[in-house]
């Protein structure tokens, strides 16, 4: 069931395009905000590593939740290199990471893979990782929600 | 000598779009020559959905021995795959806004891209606002907007690939005849 409540929370997501993983970052990140409409808002970690305002603006009014996609961690990468540049600066209420997802771990936990799957449209066995990523984003979102609300 | 019309189209403005010989394509490819796609990959509209949708249609399907995709995030971490793209490659940066992510990546690494592409602009040509468009998955609006950039891109791609091509038969000749010089 939705929370009623207006909190927000920002996912940043990996927006890459080269690994197949990042179209799974970006759909989880969209799926998760249908799911929430009123409590998610997404940037792409790239947006917000060129300093587009409203994504500065937003990392710095609510908390974050980071999906990474792959090694390089680049959500967190970059969210790292803004609290050190001083672009985000984390507060008691918002710029402050609440939960990280790194993908691969997500496929483990749910017992799902993304092999053999294509990057520009993903089959019923991707959207899977898709759901899976959403529901952990919800999850963390309304634990969240929850705790504010105590 | 007449050169063979390799199925040349026409636009919407009634300008005559030249297509390139798969032939030379191939050829190119074979030199190892490439050209790197620097895209807009902003989640929070539709826009950016159809320029990445347009890469991909890009890199696996029309061009796909001669393009290489720059992550921009990865880019942002140090990858070195994606930093060596941007810097050896001719690149095309591919907006869906003014703020020019695309171009403000390639510059972060003291590079200026070698031709860009705004999105919004070129679609607004053939009258298409992908404004009720979701950024989820793309409708039938959407998908053929990616086709649209997708050939939009192609012929920016043939265009910096012959320049390139040019550029270095150029050098090299140009050092062929300053070793036969110093040879003589």
């Amino acid at each position: 069931m939705q929370p009623s409540s207006n909190l927000k929370v920002v996912v940043v997501s990996c927006n890459g395009i080269g690994m197949l993983v990042s179209t799974a970052a970006r759909l989880g990140a969209l799926r998760a905000q249908q799911l929430r409409p009123q409590n998610i808002i997404v940037w792409g970690a790239a947006t917000l590593g060129v300093d587009y305002p409203k994504a500065v603006r937003d990392a710095n009014s609510y908390p974050l939740i980071l999906i990474d996609g792959c090694k390089p961690k680049c959500a967190s990468g970059v969210y790292s290199e803004k609290v050190k540049d001083g672009i985000i600066k984390p507060s008691d209420i918002g710029g402050k990471v609440i939960g990280r997802i790194y993908i691969p771990e997500v496929c483990v936990k749910y017992g799902l893979s993304l092999k053999g799957e294509q990057r520009s449209r993903y089959s019923e066995k991707g959207m899977k990782v898709v759901e899976a990523i959403a529901s952990e984003v919800v999850k963390l979102v309304d634990e969240f929600i929850a705790t504010c609300g105590k | 000598m007449r050169v063979r019309d390799a199925g040349n189209t026409v636009g919407k403005s009634g300008q005559v779009k030249r297509r390139t010989c798969p032939c030379l394509i191939r050829a190119i490819a074979d030199r190892g020559v490439k050209v790197c796609l620097m895209p807009c990959l902003g989640l929070e509209d539709a826009i950016g959905t159809a320029v990445r949708q347009a890469c991909y249609i890009v890199a696996e399907e029309l061009r796909p021995k001669v393009t290489v995709l720059g992550c921009a995030p990865a880019l942002f971490v140090g990858a070195e795959e994606d930093i060596i793209y941007v810097l050896s490659y001719p690149v095309i940066a591919i907006e869906a806004c003014s703020y020019a992510c695309g171009t403000r990546m390639c510059r972060r690494y003291g590079k200026e891209p070698n031709a860009v592409i705004y999105a919004d602009e070129f679609l607004r040509e053939f009258g298409i606002d992908l404004g009720v468009e979701s950024n989820y998955i793309l409708g039938e609006l959407g998908q053929r907007a990616s086709k649209l950039l997708a050939e939009r891109i192609v012929e920016e791609i043939d265009r910096l690939l012959l320049s390139e091509v040019r550029r270095v038969a150029k050098v090299t000749s140009e050092q062929r005849a300053k070793g036969s010089t110093e040879g003589g």
